[in-house]
């Protein structure tokens, strides 16, 4: 509680050890540049110059809508999270207080944007699937074709669609970790949940990738049969009956 | 000894022994499993495949076009405020 105004809660060690970490973690992520380059056009866009404030969207963009696409794993989407992102900033402008900080008070503005909009994506539709897929992986003798795999992990097409299957929170974390190569730690900093939640999300990805793909390439090989019967070489041990 | 892991617990482990974070002992449980069992290796081989060709997709980088195209939405959403 603060002393003097006891509706404000005051931030715990831990709470500022996690948002200095998480500040730490998007400096690392983008190249924060010189803010005394931004000092002068914060206290102009204060004053209302719109100009100014035009100058600090061109100069931070990039690397704002950098951090959405990581997140949001959708070029429309991370183009309006950024818009939004700079339009927040605008509106609070006055409540920024340090200048040398602007690039991270503005990510940070951006991040909880990008968290709300994967928090909203979440479907029914898409968790129904991580069940049954986790209901499969369950089953010892549920088992894949490793070539079909391969084979729809080339078709970029195939790897797009099964990507988009998934909840966006999965998405955005297998994107992280195995396309941006961040540490699982740094991943559950910026998705804004534990570390083991970060890692459970991790492995049900992987995993539901692995089924959709060879779920996409056995369908796609059940089209050529039909105009060519060669044989399915397919070798789901859970339709076969044999497994460990 | 070695442990023994049921397909359950080797799928449980399988992505943190891909991260190269797994427990020594039950890595080597899962490495004695996956030599055993008929299912899970080519559940291993799909996991491996995926992370390798994720890891060579290009990270997405803007171009340098949307700076100005931003400024300008933002400050056409602004000006209708």
């Amino acid at each position: 509680m603060h002393p003097f105004c006891p509706h404000l809660r005051l931030m715990s060690m831990n709470e500022e050890n996690n948002v200095a970490r998480r500040d730490q973690i998007i400096s690392h992520l983008v190249s924060v540049p010189d803010g005394n380059d931004d000092a002068v056009l914060i206290l102009a866009a204060m004053a209302g110059d719109m100009d100014a404030f035009a100058r600090l969207v061109e100069r931070h963009t990039e690397r704002i809508y950098s951090l959405a696409i990581r997140l949001l794993g959708n070029t429309d989407e991370a183009e309006d999270a950024t818009q939004e992102a700079f339009i927040r900033a605008y509106s609070h402008l006055a409540e920024f207080r340090n200048t040398a900080a602007f690039a991270t008070w503005l990510y940070r503005i951006a991040l909880n944007i990008c968290r709300d909009q994967l928090r909203h994506r979440q479907t029914r539709e898409h968790y129904a699937e991580m069940w049954r897929i986790n209901h499969l992986w369950n089953n010892e003798r549920y088992s894949v074709d490793p070539e079909q795999v391969a084979l729809a992990l080339e078709d970029r097409q195939m790897l797009n669609g099964a990507l988009a299957q998934l909840p966006a929170c999965y998405r955005a974390t297998i994107l992280l970790h195995d396309v941006d190569g961040l540490t699982m730690s740094e991943v559950a900093t910026l998705t804004g949940v534990p570390l083991p939640t970060a890692k459970s999300r991790l492995r049900r990805a992987r995993m539901a990738l692995v089924t959709l793909l060879d779920e996409s390439a056995r369908k796609g090989d059940s089209a050529i049969t039909e105009m060519n019967p060669v044989p399915s070489q397919s070798r789901i041990l859970l339709e076969q009956g044999g497994a460990n | 000894m070695i442990l023994s892991l049921t397909c359950q617990q080797a799928r449980a482990y399988v992505s943190d022994y891909i991260n190269g974070v797994l427990d020594q002992e039950l890595a080597y449980a899962l490495e004695e499993h996956l030599q055993t069992c008929a299912s899970c290796p080519p559940l291993y081989a799909g996991l491996i495949a995926l992370r390798r060709r994720l890891h060579e997709l290009p990270r997405t980088t803007p171009s340098s076009s949307i700076g100005l195209r931003i400024a300008q939405k933002v400050r056409q959403a602004l000006s209708e405020e």
